[in-house]
């Protein structure tokens, strides 16, 4: 196993090291490689990164989920562009499961899954070699609440609210084209739940932590708009 | 037929068959209620459950309903219960008396009437205790004589219907009065009738000894256990 993971990372190393080359060839232009090159230090520019995460999530909050909910796992997809500098903009798709462990406060379900798609924009800081340290926060954003009932049978209601997710991420690059990421994400969604007055203050937000680590891939080494 | 149809026409129908809730995205709804005893006391630690109707209900099936929220009575005796709303079934609730009350039932209709301000206000319940009776009908007598008797009591249920929080009462039933009849032989000088009723309410015997005028006998159920006998 060991090694067909090796051989894995080995073959993107290889494929990622050579179009660099390739690229760096290509340009006849002294001058603007010097630039890259300096760029590589000082930015360690990256055009795409895309990741995997998985995390726990962690109800938070006095709102129905912090009061209702227990955290079963949750799982992302992610796609960051960087834009200009160290600015970047970021896609994310995920999943988030729960179980209610208090039917009182949440109405009678079974379970929940979240499902989320968002873009957040950010900003990446370079603190030492190999460590990328990143902060976003979400622009736009909306999740759909899926509350089942019994497990094997298709009786569900939904829910949908506008995501507000803020996170921090920390990556340490195994490879040039690989980093091991350990993300924090705070969630603060705004539900478009209707309910009675005397219910507003638990059913307005949707809150909650999420906690997790994957894996990252890199593409490209400029930003969208060089400097 | 020809299988080539009768096959998606099976499907089809199947999925026709596969009934079940339809619930209201976004939405909740509040039940509120107040739980107290005969004389005027909280009580606590009720539970509160709201499911959805199913047609075999007033059969007597409440299996199949879905329960869509449940909770308990607070210390004061008010309760709030956090529901889902079907679209278009009936919306039940029940306050669960346990073995020492009686259960109280209160219905209305989504389809007819959504939720004034998506609050359910059931008001002030009041649980009538439960009682199980034990009627020994005894004959002293010597002599063979048979006896026919009608019992009246209260039935141990009550069911409220409401639309736009008016009680539709045609639909709805408290503690109605019910009678059952028998007549025994002459030569069995015991007989015992169980049933469950209300603590506090008043059981009537009307009976007719050897087929002689009526006579009537009455008594009130003041035990959770009570047991009377009945001689003649």
């Amino acid at each position: 196993m060991n090694s067909i993971i090796k051989r894995i990372f080995l073959g993107f190393f290889f494929l990622f090291t050579m179009t660099g080359y390739a690229q760096s060839m290509d340009t006849s232009d002294v001058e603007r490689s010097d630039t890259i090159a300096a760029n590589m230090r000082n930015f360690r520019p990256r055009l795409l990164s895309l990741s995997l995460n998985v995390y726990a999530p962690i109800p938070s909050g006095d709102q129905f989920i912090g009061q209702g909910f227990e955290g079963k796992i949750g799982g992302n997809f992610k796609a960051q562009l960087m834009i200009y500098k160290q600015f970047f903009l970021n896609v994310g798709l995920g999943q988030t499961y729960f179980s209610v462990k208090d039917m009182s406060v949440t109405g009678n379900y079974r379970s929940t899954r979240i499902s989320n798609q968002y873009i957040s924009v950010g900003y990446e800081f370079l603190p030492i070699d190999n460590i990328r340290l990143g902060i976003s926060a979400s622009v736009f954003g909306n999740a759909e609440y899926t509350n089942k009932f019994r497990e094997g049978i298709s009786v569900i209601q939904s829910d949908t609210a506008k995501l507000n997710i803020y996170e921090l991420y920390v990556d340490y690059e195994i490879f040039y084209f690989m980093a091991v990421t350990v993300n924090y994400g705070y969630r603060n969604d705004k539900t478009n739940i209707d309910v009675p007055q005397e219910l507003e203050s638990t059913f307005e937000r949707g809150q909650f932590h999420m906690i997790g680590f994957g894996l990252k891939f890199y593409l490209g080494d400029a930003n969208l708009f060089q400097n | 037929m020809n299988p080539l149809i009768r096959l998606p026409l099976l499907l089809l129908s199947l999925l026709l068959l596969q009934c079940g809730p339809d619930f209201q995205s976004n939405k909740r709804v509040l039940i509120l209620g107040q739980i107290q005893n005969i004389n005027g006391e909280p009580l606590p630690n009720i539970d509160v459950s709201a499911t959805t109707l199913t047609d075999d209900y007033f059969q007597g099936n409440q299996q199949d309903g879905y329960l869509l929220g449940r909770n308990k009575s607070n210390p004061d005796g008010t309760v709030r219960v956090t529901c889902l709303l079907d679209v278009n079934s009936d919306f039940f609730i029940k306050v669960n008396g346990n073995d020492e009350y009686i259960d109280y039932s209160y219905v209305f209709n989504t389809d007819l009437s959504e939720p004034e301000d998506l609050v359910i206000n059931i008001g002030t319940v009041t649980l009538q205790k439960r009682a199980n009776v034990t009627l020994n009908i005894i004959r002293l007598n010597q002599m063979d004589m048979p006896i026919e008797y009608s019992i009246s009591y209260q039935l141990p249920r009550c069911a409220e219907v409401y639309e736009d929080s008016l009680l539709i009462l045609d639909q709805s039933s408290c503690f109605d009065t019910t009678s059952f009849n028998r007549s025994i032989d002459g030569d069995s000088n015991q007989f015992q009738e169980d049933f469950v009723s209300l603590l506090g309410s008043i059981v009537t015997i009307t009976y007719s000894i050897n087929n002689q005028p009526q006579m009537i006998e009455s008594f009130t159920i003041n035990q959770s256990d009570f047991t009377y006998e009945f001689n003649y």
